[in-house]
């Protein structure tokens, strides 16, 4: 199945600078209380290193997101990150799982979310994605994917199995402050379209029969 | 090339405010990948992973050689029974065992006291019983495993991940 299979934008940011607001929530701090930070039209870290989760609805359970990559960051182990399957956002034991992006777009890694702990599932992988390219997470089952639109077309990057997890969750964001100078754009998202699979309509065929077989 | 199996830690990601942890073979992720090798894990009990690499012998024996990797002698496959190891080599896969939080009696119970007539598959599939649920200490800025049970990835899965 293609990835993406929905086309949403569920925010494209262009409003007055400032804190997100609702229907974005805080999903877990790990320092401060201010969610990401609208600067131009575009997101980037506040200061504080939180997961902000869009509250306007669960997804899933197979579920995918994705947001624009505008500048990336510079530094290793920050973020941001793009998170999917998000589950008991907001009460300190946030589950779920993400993509971070990191490196100058060379190091992409699948991590879990346990109580807010997170673990890496596997390798890290090298797409050498630039700025500007969109970064996607898909979960379909118990498989996670992590994907790279480069400015023509969508790419896996990698894919983990893993399945703690399941179920209906949030999509969120994380934006650590370390390097403020990423910016990120067009978070969107949603329930994976399944492929229904219905029958292709019957091609009409002619044949014509030989001349024996016909009757006048 | 050939493929082995390793039981090794995870280890704390450095400079990140998000508490973090990662399977250590990843340190060894780019020379792993300049063979045109690959590896896959599973998390088990005590902070551990069993890990299946495809790399070349020097990058094996490279990994082999360092500090809290652990690699299963013989390049054993999932169906080969344990009787080639020493009992030095099986006494290492019990401390092992026991290093990750599995009691004697729970060994014994699902292995028997002596390994050699076991596939390394069994032994590994008791390996990956269970694992804990992680949490973050603020006090100590540790990341504790002492949470619920959770279920381990399947051995199997990572067999058929990495082919030999």
């Amino acid at each position: 199945m293609a990835f993406p299979t929905t086309s949403t934008i569920l925010d494209n940011f262009n409003r007055a600078d400032g804190y997100l607001t609702s229907p974005w929530a805080l999903g877990h701090s790990y320092l401060g209380s201010n969610l990401m930070l609208i600067s131009t039209n575009q997101l980037r870290g506040s200061g504080s290193y939180i997961i902000c989760y869009w509250n306007s609805s669960t997804y899933g359970a197979n579920v995918e997101g994705y947001v624009t990559v505008v500048v990336n960051t510079t530094i290793s182990n920050d973020g941001p990150y793009l998170c999917a399957r998000l589950q008991q956002p907001g009460t300190g034991t946030l589950d779920g799982y993400c993509v971070a992006i990191e490196n100058s777009g060379h190091s992409w890694k699948i991590l879990r979310i346990d109580n807010g702990v997170t673990t890496q599932l596997g390798a890290t992988v090298d797409p050498s994605s630039a700025s500007g390219d969109k970064a996607g997470i898909e979960i379909i089952g118990s498989t996670i994917t992590a994907y790279r639109y480069n400015g023509t077309s969508w790419s896996s990057v990698a894919s983990r199995s893993d399945s703690t997890y399941s179920g209906t969750g949030y999509l969120g964001l994380y934006g650590g402050s370390d390097d403020n100078a990423y910016r990120l754009d067009d978070f969107g998202g949603g329930t994976v379209i399944a492929d229904t699979g219905k029958p292709k309509p019957a091609k009409l065929i002619r044949y014509q029969l030989p001349v024996q077989y016909l009757r006048i | 090339m050939a493929t082995s199996w390793f039981i090794c830690p995870y280890k704390r990601t450095p400079n990140t405010r998000v508490p973090q942890r990662y399977c250590a073979m990843d340190d060894f992720t780019p020379q792993i990948l300049a063979d045109g090798g690959d590896w896959s894990e599973s998390e088990v009990l005590g902070g551990y992973a069993l890990v299946k690499v495809r790399a070349s012998d020097i990058t094996l024996t490279l990994i082999a050689g360092t500090a809290g990797f652990q690699r299963i002698p013989n390049s054993l496959r999932l169906t080969d029974t344990l009787g080639s190891l020493t009992n030095g080599q099986l006494n290492a896969i019990n401390n092992q065992l026991l290093a990750m939080g599995y009691t004697q009696s729970e060994i014994t119970a699902a292995l028997g006291n002596n390994f050699k007539s076991r596939t390394l598959g069994q032994v590994l599939r008791f390996a990956a019983s269970r694992r804990l649920k992680p949490r973050y200490d603020t006090i100590s800025d540790a990341i504790v495993l002492d949470g619920p049970v959770q279920t381990c990835k399947l051995v199997d899965d990572v067999d058929s991940e990495v082919q030999d």
